[in-house]
This record gives C-alpha cells, sequence and structure tokens, in this order.
C-alpha cells in the first residue's frame, strides 16, 4: 500500500447526540457489529467506562475505538469511533473530540426530535467543517414519526436528511446500512504523511503505569516510539515511549501517521500538561504554527470541599490530587473555614461536573466530604479602583469597600416543546433572566434564548427546567460577559454565630426568599439542643429571615430493669452512631446534610 | 468486695395483656401451668445451686411478671423454700412481689407473707376507672385501696404503687388525682413511669394507625415534674427517673440493676448479670419447660461459666467487656440520684472517672451549665432538670 492510499480506507467520525438519546447504545452496537468484541464479552454501553457514567447514564469521559470493517465495496476499512461526552458542561471536550474527525453522526430520536444540545453539537461540527451524516434513532418504537423528524432536522439545522439512515440502537435495527453510509458518506483524512507532525490531542487520561495517555489524531507527519514530542501551547517536551491504537484497549504500533488516530504515552505526570486541544509536535523537526481551536479549561463554579467529620485532611487532598491527574479541567487550592476547618475551594466546569467530582470522592475513594453553596466568580470593583476576582463569599470585602459588583453572564439557548413556553418564561425571568429571542424551530418546538447570570443557572435551573418541562427541556449554555449587578452576601447565623460555609453571594431580589428558605431547611434538619438554638439569614447586620430550634423536651427512658439495660444501652449506642456525622458550629450540632439540603432550593416550597 | 446479688424470678403468666405491655408475658390462667412451670423453675433453681451454692449470697428476691399474684401460695412457698435452700439468702432479704390488685385475697395475702414475701409492688396504674379500662387492666380503682388494705390487714408494711403517665387521653388533673389517691393510701414506694407506646402492642399497633395519639413531649414533662412536687411534699426522696420512696423504703433490688450488681434470672425470659455476663432465658413458655426437663444438672455442674449461659435455655448472652461493664455502669447510674460515684468508679474500673471521659468532659460542662446536670469532686448526676433529657446526656459516655 502506498503512503497515500492508506488514508483512504481510514474514516474518523464522533457521535453527536443529545444526552438521553441512546448514543452510547449505538456506539455498542457498531462495535458489535464490526465485531470487535464479542456480544457476551459486551457489558451495556462499552465505551463508558466509569462506575459513575454507566450509573448516570451520561459520557463524561471519552474512550475512542477503531472498528474494523469490511465493506460491501471488497474493502476493509478503519473506522475510528470518538466517542464525545454529552452534557452541557463538557462543550469543549466535545469541539476537539469533533476537531479531530472528518464527519460526523448526528444522531436524532424519532419520537422527539431536535433537542437544544443536539443543536449546539450540530453548530459544534459545522465550526470544525464535518460532514454531518443524520440518522434517526428508536425507528422501532410505535411513536417515532420519521417523517416529521426528517423534517425537522432539515428546517432546523439545514442538513439534508432526505436519506438519513433510520436505525434502532436497542434492536440493533439497520447498523449495516449505517456502517456502510460511514464509508460512502464520510470524507477519507488527507494529510501531508511527510509534513511537519502535527496531532492533536483531543483526550487524556492518567495511566497508573503509563503516566498520561495522550488520545491523539496526526494531521501532518508521523509519530513514533523515541520521538521527543512537544506540546506546542504548554511547550513542555516529552520523549514517546509508546504510541498505539485504541481498540479499544491500546495496542502499540510503530507509529501513527497523518489522518490515523491513536495513543501517545511519554511519561507526562498530570492530564494537565497534556491539555485537551493542544498541538503534538517533532521537538526535532517542529510545525510553524499549531492546530487552532486551543482554550486553556475555565472553571465557572466553585465550591468548597471539606473533610467531614472524622475523616482526615490528607486523604481528601491525596483524592484531589488524584481526580485532578485525570480531569484537566478540574482544579482546587487550600482554604479554611472557621466553620469547617481546613479545606479546598475546588474549580469547575460547572454544577454537573461538580457533582460528578464530589461523587466520585465518595464513591470511589469511600470519603466523607462536606461541600459548600457553590459560587460563581465575582468581579469585584473597591472604592480604591482595584479589582479583585471573588470565588469565595466569604473573601468578599467589607461592604465600604465595594464600589460595586459584577457578575459572569451567559446566554443560555433553551429548547422547548411549545406548551411549556409559558412556564419557562416565568422560570427564566424569576431566574433573572433577560429574553434575546425566541424561535420556532417547527410548529411544535420553540427556542427561547436568554441572557443570565451564570449564579442563576448553577443552582438548580437544569432541575427546574426538566421538572417544568417533564424531561422535555433541554438546555446549552455559554459565558458571554461580566455584568454590574446588585448581589449581596447572604449570611446565616447560628445561635448568634456566623457559620461561614453557608454564606453565598446572591441578588438582592431573591436575598429574602432565599435567606427564608434556608433558615427554614436549617430548622428542619438541625436537632434539638438544650438551648433555643435562632437561625437568622442575615445581609450586613441586618436580620432578614429568622427561625428557631426549640430547647429539648423530652429524651429520658422511663423504664430500665434488668432485661431493658442491654437493649436500650444499644439504642443509646445506635443514637450515638447517627449523631457521628454532626458538625460542631460554637455550641450548634449541625447534621452534615444540612450543607447540601440547603442547595436544593425549592421554589414551589 | 463483692455486694449481694439479687434473685428475679419471672412469672409469665396474666389474666389478660395490657394494651400497653411488650413484656413476656403470656394470657394464660390454668392451675396446671402454674403448677408445671414452678416444677421447671424449681428445676432451674436446683441447677444453680449446684453450680454456686452457698457461696452465692444474695439480699433480694424479686417475683415479677406478669402476674405473680396469680401463683397459689403453696407455689411461691416452695420456690422461696427452694431458693434458700440452694443459695445464702441474708437475714433480712427484701422480698418482693409484684401484683395486680384484681387477683389477690386476704388469704392470699397472708400465706405469700407467711412465706416470706415482705414487699408488695401493686401495679395501679391509675385511679381513673376509663383510663385503666383504655389501658386494658383487668382492675379498677376500687380494687387498688381493697389491695392495699388488705396486704397491711396480711402484715405488708413495704408497700409500693405503680403508677402510669402519659397515657392518651389522660388529662393533667386526672394524672393529679392518681398520684393524690395513691398517696392517701400511704404506700412506702412509687414507681411513675411515663408511657412508652412500644411497636408489636395493642397501643403500637394504633398508634400506627392512627387510632391513638401520643401525649406531647411538654404535657408528658410537665405530668411528670408535678408529680415529682407531690411526692416532695409527701416526704418522698426521688432516687432514680421513676422511682421514689419514703427514706429507707428505696427498691433494694431495682438499685441492684443500676450499680452493677450482680442477679440472677429464673424462669422463662429472666435476665442474669453474673460475673460480667449478661444473658437471659428463652422467653417461650413450652421451651422453657422442655430444656428445663430435659436438662442434665451435672452437664450444667461441670462446664465453665459462658457454656453453661449458653446452655439450651439461653437465648442469647454476652461477656461485658471492660467497656462494656464502664458504660453499664455509667448509663445506668446517671438514672438515679446518687449518680456516679467516682470513688466506687475507680474502684470497680481501676481507672479515674475523668481520665477516661476526658474527651467528654468539656462537653458534659456545658450540661452543666446550662443546669442539667452537676457534679462536683466525689459523684455526677442528672439534676431533674436534666432528667428530661437523660438520655440525650448520657449518650455523651456511651
Amino acid at each position: 500500500m502506498t503512503d497515500k492510499n492508506y488514508q483512504q480506507y481510514i474514516r474518523n467520525f464522533s457521535i453527536i447526540a443529545h444526552i438521553d438519546h441512546c448514543k452510547s447504545t449505538l456506539a455498542d452496537r457498531l462495535i458489535e457489529k464490526t465485531g470487535l468484541v464479542a456480544q457476551r464479552d459486551m457489558k451495556e454501553q462499552f465505551l463508558d467506562n466509569m462506575e459513575l457514567e454507566r450509573e448516570r447514564g451520561i459520557t463524561i469521559k471519552l474512550q475512542t475505538t477503531r472498528l474494523h470493517y469490511h465493506s460491501r465495496d471488497g474493502h476493509d476499512y478503519e473506522l475510528n469511533l470518538i466517542d464525545t461526552p454529552g452534557h452541557v458542561d463538557f462543550n469543549y471536550e466535545v469541539s476537539r473530540s469533533l476537531a479531530a474527525c472528518e464527519g460526523a453522526i448526528l444522531v436524532v430520536d424519532a419520537t422527539q426530535g431536535v433537542e437544544a444540545q443536539t443543536l449546539a453539537n450540530v453548530y459544534l461540527a459545522l465550526d470544525e467543517n464535518l460532514e454531518i451524516l443524520p440518522v434517526l434513532n428508536k425507528i422501532d418504537l410505535p411513536s417515532a414519526r420519521p417523517e416529521e423528524t426528517k423534517q425537522e432536522i432539515e428546517e432546523v439545522t439545514g442538513l439534508d436528511a432526505e436519506d438519513a439512515p433510520l436505525i434502532s440502537a436497542k434492536e440493533g435495527i439497520g447498523i449495516e446500512e449505517l456502517l456502510e453510509r460511514i464509508v460512502s458518506d464520510i470524507p477519507a483524512p488527507s494529510g501531508d504523511p511527510h509534513g511537519k507532525l502535527k496531532a492533536l490531542i483531543f483526550d487524556s487520561k492518567y495511566d497508573n503505569y503509563k503516566g498520561v495517555v495522550i488520545y491523539t489524531r496526526v494531521f501532518d507527519g508521523q509519530v513514533a516510539r523515541g520521538d521527543v514530542i512537544r506540546l506546542m501551547n504548554t511547550g513542555k517536551k516529552y520523549e514517546v515511549t509508546e504510541v498505539g491504537m485504541c481498540v479499544p484497549g491500546p495496542v502499540p504500533t510503530d507509529r501513527l501517521r497523518a489522518g490515523e488516530v491513536g495513543y501517545i504515552c511519554g511519561s507526562i505526570k498530570q492530564v494537565s500538561d497534556a491539555r485537551v486541544g493542544d498541538t503534538i509536535t517533532l521537538e526535532s523537526d517542529p510545525a510553524a504554527e499549531m492546530l487552532p481551536g486551543y482554550k486553556k479549561a475555565q472553571s465557572m463554579v466553585y465550591c468548597g470541599i471539606y473533610p467531614a467529620e472524622g475523616e482526615k485532611y490528607e486523604n481528601v487532598k491525596d483524592a484531589l490530587e488524584k481526580l485532578q491527574v485525570n480531569d484537566a479541567a478540574f482544579n482546587f487550592e487550600p482554604e479554611t473555614s472557621t466553620a469547617l476547618g481546613f479545606g479546598f475551594r475546588c474549580g469547575f466546569l460547572g454544577l454537573l461536573h461538580m457533582e460528578i467530582i464530589v461523587e466520585r470522592l465518595e464513591r470511589e475513594f469511600g470519603l466523607a466530604v462536606i461541600t459548600t453553596s457553590p459560587s460563581v466568580i465575582y468581579r469585584v470593583v473597591k472604592t480604591d479602583g482595584t479589582v479583585e476576582m471573588i470565588q469565595n463569599p466569604t473573601n468578599l470585602p467589607r461592604e465600604q469597600e465595594i464600589s460595586y459588583i459584577e457578575e459572569p453572564m451567559v446566554k443560555a439557548d433553551i429548547m422547548i416543546p411549545k406548551d411549556y413556553v409559558g412556564a419557562i418564561m416565568e422560570l427564566c425571568q424569576d431566574r433573572r433572566g433577560k429574553m434575546l429571542h425566541m424561535e420556532y424551530i417547527t410548529e411544535t418546538r420553540v427556542s427561547l434564548h436568554y441572557e443570565m447570570p451564570l449564579n442563576e443557572v448553577i443552582y438548580d435551573f437544569f432541575d427546574a427546567l426538566k421538572s417544568k418541562t417533564r424531561g422535555y427541556g433541554s438546555l446549552d449554555y455559554e459565558f458571554t460577559h461580566y455584568e454590574r449587578s446588585n448581589v449581596v452576601k447572604l449570611d446565616i447565623l447560628l445561635n448568634k454565630e456566623l457559620v461561614d460555609a453557608f454564606s453565598m453571594i446572591v441578588h438582592e431580589s431573591k436575598a429574602y426568599a432565599r435567606g427564608r428558605f434556608v433558615c427554614e431547611k436549617l430548622k428542619e434538619i438541625i436537632p434539638m439542643h438544650q438551648f433555643e438554638v435562632p437561625i437568622q439569614a442575615a445581609i450586613g447586620q441586618k436580620v432578614i429571615a429568622r427561625e428557631t430550634v426549640k430547647a429539648y423536651r423530652k429524651d429520658v427512658i422511663a423504664k430500665c430493669y434488668g432485661g431493658d439495660i442491654s437493649r436500650k444501652k444499644k439504642l443509646l449506642e445506635k443514637q450515638k452512631e447517627g449523631k457521628k456525622r454532626m458538625r460542631q458550629f460554637g455550641t450548634v450540632e449541625v447534621p452534615q446534610e444540612a450543607f447540601t439540603a440547603v442547595l436544593k432550593y425549592d421554589e414551589n416550597k | 468486695m463483692a455486694s449481694p446479688a439479687g434473685i428475679y424470678i419471672h412469672i409469665p403468666f396474666c389474666r389478660h395483656k395490657c394494651n400497653y405491655c411488650d413484656f413476656f408475658s403470656k394470657p394464660i390462667d390454668e392451675e396446671y401451668v402454674r403448677k408445671a412451670y414452678t416444677r421447671a423453675l424449681l428445676k432451674e433453681i436446683g441447677f444453680y445451686g449446684a453450680k454456686y451454692g452457698k457461696n452465692f449470697v444474695a439480699d433480694s428476691i424479686f417475683f415479677g411478671g406478669g402476674t405473680p399474684t396469680l401463683m397459689e401460695p403453696e407455689l411461691i412457698d416452695k420456690i422461696l423454700a427452694a431458693v434458700r435452700k440452694s443459695f445464702f439468702i441474708a437475714a433480712g432479704s427484701e422480698i418482693t412481689m409484684e401484683g395486680n390488685p384484681a387477683t389477690v385475697t386476704a388469704e392470699k395475702l397472708r400465706r405469700y407473707r407467711q412465706s416470706g414475701v415482705n414487699r408488695l409492688s401493686i401495679g395501679a396504674q391509675s385511679f381513673d376507672d376509663e383510663i385503666l379500662s383504655s389501658l386494658g387492666r383487668v382492675h379498677r380503682a376500687a380494687d387498688i385501696t381493697r389491695t392495699v388494705e388488705l396486704a397491711r390487714e396480711a402484715g405488708f408494711d413495704n408497700i409500693s404503687l405503680d403508677l402510669m403517665f402519659a397515657v392518651p387521653g389522660q388529662d393533667m388533673n386526672q394524672w393529679l388525682d392518681s398520684v393524690k389517691k395513691a398517696l392517701a393510701l400511704k404506700p412506702q414506694h412509687i414507681s411513675f413511669y411515663s408511657l412508652e407506646i412500644e411497636p408489636a402492642t395493642v397501643f403500637g399497633d394504633m398508634l400506627e394507625s392512627g387510632a391513638l395519639k401520643e401525649t406531647p413531649a411538654e404535657v408528658d414533662r410537665e405530668m411528670y415534674h408535678r408529680a415529682l412536687a407531690l411526692l416532695d411534699t409527701a416526704g418522698f426522696v426521688h432516687y432514680e427517673i421513676s422511682s421514689a420512696a419514703l427514706p429507707g423504703r428505696e427498691c433494694r433490688h431495682n438499685l441492684k440493676y443500676w450499680d452493677l450488681s450482680e442477679y440472677l434470672g429464673l424462669g422463662a425470659g429472666a435476665y442474669s448479670f453474673i460475673r460480667d455476663t449478661r444473658y437471659n432465658n428463652i422467653d417461650d413458655v413450652e421451651m422453657y419447660f422442655h430444656t428445663m426437663w430435659s436438662q442434665d444438672s451435672a452437664s450444667l455442674r461441670h462446664c465453665n461459666d459462658s457454656q453453661a449461659f449458653a446452655s439450651d435455655c439461653v437465648s442469647s448472652c454476652s461477656v461485658n467487656s471492660y467497656r462494656d461493664s464502664v458504660t453499664d455502669y455509667v448509663f445506668t447510674a446517671l438514672r438515679t440520684r446518687r449518680g456516679v460515684v467516682f470513688k466506687e468508679f475507680s474502684h470497680k474500673f481501676k481507672n479515674e472517672f475523668w481520665d477516661l471521659y476526658s474527651q467528654q468532659q468539656a462537653e458534659f460542662e456545658k450540661f452543666v451549665r446550662a443546669g442539667y446536670a452537676e457534679y462536683d469532686d466525689r459523684r455526677l448526676s442528672l439534676t431533674r432538670k436534666g432528667i428530661d433529657i437523660a438520655s440525650r446526656i448520657t449518650r455523651l459516655f456511651m
């Protein structure tokens, strides 16, 4: 095979789809059909390899795999499937995965139609000049309406959906047809195997034995074991210890050539050193310019993570370090709270990202942690003209020192069935959203575009959207700018003492409702003490809400004779066990669940 | 300094099971069953007599139930004779019998007294007939008065009355009226229990179905403290959470439960605490019969303690660790007015109380400052206010 020829038999593609659209199931079917994994070894959703992903049904980390397909045209093809994460928090990762491809399969649920997330990804794919192949999934369901869906795809995306393959990933219908279409519709890679090396990092993960494993797409040139590579953004150099293909397990090869997808190892210690989007070149013969599209990971949401009672600070630190090694978008630094002691301020892409990290700490590392209210980064302009970026409410300067505060704004794209427009407009208004425009995508589907403070999006906007639209609403958002805003710091005082871990920055118009909510919630959760415990919400010196936990009235065993002693003592011991997960603030004990409970803001209550 | 032990004898029979009762008792009122049960008891007494003999010194015997006064006097006589024969029963021992006012006669009481029973604990519960019937008691208020009078005539000069408050439907006046009527009968001892509704009782089921409403905690506590005030005025010493007595008339047997003394439990479902081991007999009358009759006394004599305790008749058994004993002691001692006595504690446990509980001291002080507990260099105890949250404070030391 001549040098140029091999590219003809490669197809690099992604699957883009809305989170709920069984994207991973389709990936499974493709793997199964091409005989990569014996059917009996198939686990559901093969490429989602984290337990948590499987459980939540979402893809966080990408997995890449090479499929070997013998086409009806008689040739053998190498199909590189690059799976993508499916949530709004991971848009950048999606865009880099797409950049590694020539084409994408757009999976649309034939029962539900086009969703906001789908649309956002279509735009991402179009930005990367990908050939997009629309596919209608769930065609086996009686509620599937393929003709309407095709029409909707054409109206909304402008793509030609006339010949879109009709499939059912779940039932394995139409998979072979789809494979043929991948071969025929998606362009083969081009690129000069003899040029200067330019390879895109589209994912990386940490391996205990190999260090960081970089997943890459070679655009020009080639890379082999022993080469010294340079990562063009970070400028760091590494000697390549191994290159190979992902099938999906690593299979070492001599080299990776232009057009190919595979992995590179080079004793790299941290995932953040091999940032997604960076360009790999050869130290000895570097490319003149890097591939476009690189973005530094930017944390949008911050919260404090503290060891829970009885948990060691060092253990939490170790675990956070291990997570960071594998997650370039996650960062942390030490901080202290008067209420919670030593802990960490952690930065995340979004709320989901945060929840995932916290769950992983608990599940994979078996750690008990307390998280404080999530916060966005506020831009505080002080009276002396200096500017401070504040991501921990506790660090907000004193009121007298603040000239004004700016908060981050996002552009939120919401797609909903038209019946819910009223409810969602109300929701957005309540969240201080400003409507930019609204359009009917089809007769029944509406796209709403809002400018909204990120602060309002991170609490539970997505949950509220889902519940108000019975699951049909979808959301996509991106940061746009900072805007001056009337936000205040809301403090919570227990027994007249400020508990810094509960402090949050909220818009003035929300402060009363939120203060009341937190007080009520804490009243439910804080157990009775030997004295009355006033719970107050305050802005500065001004108390805006108050509740009281009454003092103990009765906690006594009336009868205790011979046979009762063991049984009743055990009862006390058990009650004591339950008390272990309490935090002591001054004289007040607060159950750990209080910290998460105050985050779940249910405005209907 | 082994203090004398107590002997508890369980009589698991009742005419009728009360609505709140979760003790081991059966509504069986048949003479032949009582006779058979007595035979089994005598056999068990024989076993332990053979095992411990006269080295087992007791100064209290307590017939609890169930309704011990259902037992024919000759059966009680036989049991007491066997106990005296098998163990060393100190002169002047307290021998208590629990009784239901509806089950006694002058004749019965006189004969119990003749057998050596010298203390009668009467399950009065209330002097309000409506409350009594809602509790499922078989007696009426008039029966209580009659029983006390008959007991006095029979020669009993140490009488205790049990009362119950926070009964659903009971108001403050009904309760205080009961306390006053009880005091008017001049008993030496009064126990007063806040009704605890347990699952798998008639009340428990009613509570679950919503047919019953628990008395609010505030009312419960007010009933408690107002009763205490009446008892104070009558010269009673409030010596344990739910017990008060005229000076010197504290129940010697019950005090053993609260100061880690040993007690030997005999009969079905009876609990024992001997040589740091807590165990209890099977709470099934037939199984108890069966195991007692098939037991060979030689086998019991030859095995060591834990094996003996793990015999067929024993349904659960655990040996106290050092920590268990310490927490048992604190748990029970805090029920009493006397509280934890530091000298006694260090003697028993070879450690100073505050050395073992140095971590808890600061937290405990908070209760002291709030008036819930008190301590000096000799002892530590709860105040009356602290009793309301006794469990809460006790948990500190668990």
